[in-house]
């Protein structure tokens, strides 16, 4: 989390993206968290962990927390759709800061004013009429 | 995890609780434009 805080953060601020943590303590220990952390991306609190049962990604194999989230990313388009999901349950698989600008680029380079109509040249065209 | 969590599907609109203890919609938070949602253990 603090790499997305030092690395992603600053782009998040000017690129229109989102970025949503979903924590599982009490709105008032997420405050505290968010605010030692330095981010300024919203976190929303299931400290009941109703979510994390109702999509049943509950981490069962941790003895030591009490049903916390398998750290799951779930990268969205503008609509919701999910375009890609990471599994970070082991630590490897969580993405890196530059994975998810890549699935940023990718979900933003979908909208039409992308190019200036202007400007859009000749391959970009082709891929437009493809789609 | 749900079988309809998968890509191509649509990700619920959650709501819950920010950090002011005010409910939420995910799709209020997104604001038109490509997010990342990330479900955290903590601080690692």
């Amino acid at each position: 989390m603090a790499n997305y805080v030092a690395h992603l953060q600053p782009e998040l601020a000017v690129n229109y993206c989102q970025l949503v943590v979903v924590w599982v303590d009490d709105p008032a220990s997420t405050r505290a968290a968010r605010h030692e952390l330095g981010a300024t991306f919203p976190f929303l609190c299931d400290h009941e962990r109703k979510l994390i049962a109702e999509l049943d990604i509950v981490d069962t194999t941790d003895s030591h927390h009490s049903r916390i989230a398998i750290p799951y990313t779930f990268v969205l388009d503008a609509q919701r759709v999910i375009y890609r999901i990471y599994n970070g349950w082991w630590y490897v698989g969580r993405p890196t800061v530059e994975e998810l600008r890549m699935d940023l680029r990718a979900l933003v380079s979908r909208r039409s004013d992308w190019w200036y109509d202007d400007t859009r040249p000749p391959y970009a065209r082709e891929q437009a009429a493809r789609r | 995890m749900q079988d309809n969590l998968r890509p191509g599907e649509t990700f619920p609109d959650i709501e819950l609780p920010g950090d002011d203890g005010k409910l939420t919609k995910l799709s209020s938070l997104m604001r038109g434009f490509p997010t990342v949602v990330v479900f955290s253990r903590g601080y690692y």
